[in-house]
């Protein structure tokens, strides 16, 4: 991992300046990706726009910038791609601070923007260092989230069509997943999570298998898939349903076959046992049959100091005496056969005892 | 929070004050000008640039092309200054006349007109003639004229307009045949202009001092841009219960743009909006409700002119047709 402090003057960074929904934001001679398309686009107000270039007229010094390498030669900016558009627009003519243009200025003030020497950390490696970089220096200003440093490592033409579906404000992912989906795309959410959900939580290594193939379809026919099958399967829409993990269970579960009627019926019970603390876990304890999603509500202290003087102390299993801090509680009859977390459904067990009965 | 529909009769009763005051100069901010202008740049080059319409001495249109004539070599700006019951005077901007090596706002030359400078006058289409391009911001309730006169003279323009405009009879012909397009808008899709006369009702988060907000507005040109080369993403697949048939027409109900299904081969309705992300290679537009759906024949006499489903009659629809799918 090599890490460079350099100097680099606006001049060379505006060489070459396009900015295009076609190729993205590129600069420094075609070398620089300042913002790859379809990135989140995070639009700068015009006052913070303009304060950029205030601060570059005045000499002032804006704070470092962070440039990756790529294998290519070519750069992708880190962190600094507003402030860097923003200087680029300024000497491309494409805005005025107090109604005068970049073009507008005398030789002398365009020399002294042109001359402006920006702070730039360049830093290479391979990807795992990279990331492990980027996390650790990822502490200051506007923090990016575990997905937009992953996008930052692994570029290619696979991660540039992956964000046409599912990076942008408004865009397809969101339409149709956002009932289901928790976060915000243009912060990554969405991509992270379809990517965590088909490939079994190795969003990483997902991500460097696909980095350069040609297009990311198969993340979003797979995505598509996941929202239609859920649709399908549970049609009576609950809030609850916003940031279930769907798509371990579509992984898991598709190619069984599910009576959605039947499915209803049950979370419609299930949604009003008091018993249940955790109402979003219904959906996966009715494909799973897993207890632990639904959070089961469990006896309390009170509870527990009653059954245990009913019982004198005795386990009801093997018999012995114990004190109540070597005991726990346990349902007589067991909360999926309709025992009740009450009192009168509760027994004291030994933890010896309460082990074995549970692991049955 | 007052409901969006009172916000609209609040600026519409807005404008019509202003229009009695004779206030009625909306200035279109610089920084809306330069985000727009920046995508039409090489057209410029070489051209006669005329802003009509616009009072020059105020204008951030004329602000823009003077403070930006060498960047982008235009050949000639001109601006005329409108006066109700007076002549009124123009500014142009053709060489270096002070000779201090740059064509700016310095090297203005202002004649007077013989008229007030109305773009009907007989002078302001002489003008027009001999121009190239026309940007500006012209009034809104002579919007049709005004457009009517572009096309009649053939000229280019990239003019700020309402939504509205679109289902115009006159301006929708131009809209459905490829000869009028939007440009890429303002943020948000409503405008701060400059005006100083009256109070601005816009809630606190979207008030700015001296301005006045109105929604729906645009940008219509007839200038080739990227923009509009862009396909639409779709994503949604037709199914009978989402998409609803019309009672009147034969064409299936889209209340988003965004909900567009990917595998509707028929006609489909969606709102005025949908121009915004319009593309011509990716989409037909065969017609519009309202008044001027008659062309497409759905109309029945003593009934009314949107089209309805069970009884019920939707609002201002457009309706296009996936040219990929056939």
């Amino acid at each position: 991992m090599k890490i460079e402090l350099r100097e680099i003057a606006i001049r060379d960074v505006v060489a070459g300046y396009t900015n295009n929904q076609e190729d993205g934001v590129v600069g420094y001679a075609g070398k620089l990706n300042i913002r790859p398309k379809y990135q989140r686009e995070f639009v700068y107000r015009d006052r913070q726009r303009d304060s950029v270039i205030e601060t570059v007229r005045r000499g002032f010094p804006l704070n470092v910038m962070y440039w990756v390498r790529n294998a290519d030669d070519t750069y992708e900016v880190l962190d600094g791609q507003q402030r860097t558009i923003s200087i680029c627009e300024y000497v491309a003519g494409n805005f005025s601070l107090d109604f005068q243009y970049f073009h507008n200025l005398t030789d002398t003030e365009r020399e002294q923007i042109l001359d402006y020497r920006l702070m730039v950390y360049f830093c290479e490696g391979n990807d795992r260092e990279k990331l492990d970089w980027f996390k650790t220096i990822n502490i200051a200003g506007e923090k990016l989230t575990d997905q937009e440093l992953r996008n930052a490592v692994y570029t290619g033409p696979w991660l540039t069509d992956a964000k046409r579906y599912f990076s942008r404000t408004g865009c397809p992912a969101y339409a149709i997943g956002s009932d289901y989906l928790n976060g915000s795309p243009i912060r990554q959410d969405y991509l992270e999570t379809a990517i965590d959900w088909i490939s079994w939580r190795t969003i990483e290594q997902y991500m460097s298998e696909h980095q350069h193939e040609p297009n990311a379809f198969e993340l979003w026919s797979y995505f598509q898939n996941v929202i239609t099958w859920t649709s399908t399967i549970f049609p009576n829409y609950r809030r609850e349903m916003r940031g279930v993990a769907w798509g371990s269970l579509y992984n898991e579960f598709s190619s069984k076959g599910f009576d959605a009627e039947k499915l209803e019926a049950e979370i419609q019970v299930l949604m009003q046992d008091e018993d249940v603390t955790r109402k979003s876990g219904i959906y996966e304890y009715v494909l799973t049959r897993n207890e632990k999603y639904l959070n089961i509500r469990s006896f309390t202290d009170r509870m527990k100091r009653e059954a245990y003087e009913r019982q004198e102390g005795i386990c009801t299993h093997c018999q012995g005496h114990f004190e109540l801090s070597e005991m726990e509680a346990d349902h007589i009859t067991p909360w999926h056969a309709g025992g009740k977390t009450t009192s009168e459904n509760c027994q004291m067990l030994c933890r010896g005892c309460n082990r074995v009965k549970s692991g049955k | 929070m007052p409901a969006p529909t009172t916000e609209k009769k609040v600026s519409n009763k807005n404008l019509h004050k202003a229009k009695k005051s004779k206030n009625d100069e909306f200035y279109t901010q610089l920084s809306d000008i330069e985000k727009e202008l920046k995508h039409y740049k090489e057209h410029f080059r070489d051209k006669v640039i005329f802003c009509n319409c616009d009072d020059p001495e105020e204008s951030h249109f004329w602000k823009y092309f003077s403070e930006n004539f060498e960047f982008l070599g235009l050949k000639r700006l001109i601006a005329t200054h409108y006066e109700t019951e007076k002549p009124s005077y123009k500014l142009e901007i053709v060489a270096d006349t002070n000779g201090d090596g740059r064509i700016n706002k310095l090297d203005t030359i202002r004649t007077p007109l013989m008229q007030n400078g109305d773009f009907r006058s007989p002078e302001c289409i002489e003008i027009l003639e001999e121009s190239d391009i026309v940007v500006t911001n012209p009034p809104f309730s002579l919007f049709r004229e005004y457009v009517a006169q572009l096309f009649e003279h053939d000229r280019k323009f990239i003019i700020v307009g309402h939504q509205n405009a679109i289902t115009y009879k006159e301006i929708f012909n131009l809209i459905k045949e490829n000869r009028i397009w939007l440009g890429y808008g303002f943020s948000g899709g409503a405008a701060h202009f400059i005006n100083k006369y009256y109070e601005d009702y816009a809630t606190a988060g979207d008030h700015r001092e001296g301005m006045i907000r109105v929604s729906g507005v645009n940008w219509f040109t007839n200038l080739e841009i990227q923009k509009r080369h862009e396909d639409l993403i779709l994503y949604k697949k037709y199914s009978q219960e989402e998409y609803p048939k019309y009672d009147n027409y034969d064409a299936i109900e889209v209340s988003k743009t965004k909900d567009i299904p990917l595998d509707y081969v028929g006609a489909m309705g969606v709102p005025v909006t949908f121009m915004d992300k319009y593309n011509p290679d990716q989409f037909e537009i065969l017609g519009c409700s309202y008044v001027y759906g008659e062309p497409i024949g759905y109309h029945i006499e003593g009934k009314g002119f949107n089209v309805s489903i069970s009884g019920k009659e939707v609002y201002k629809r457009l309706f296009i047709r996936n040219k990929k799918l056939s």
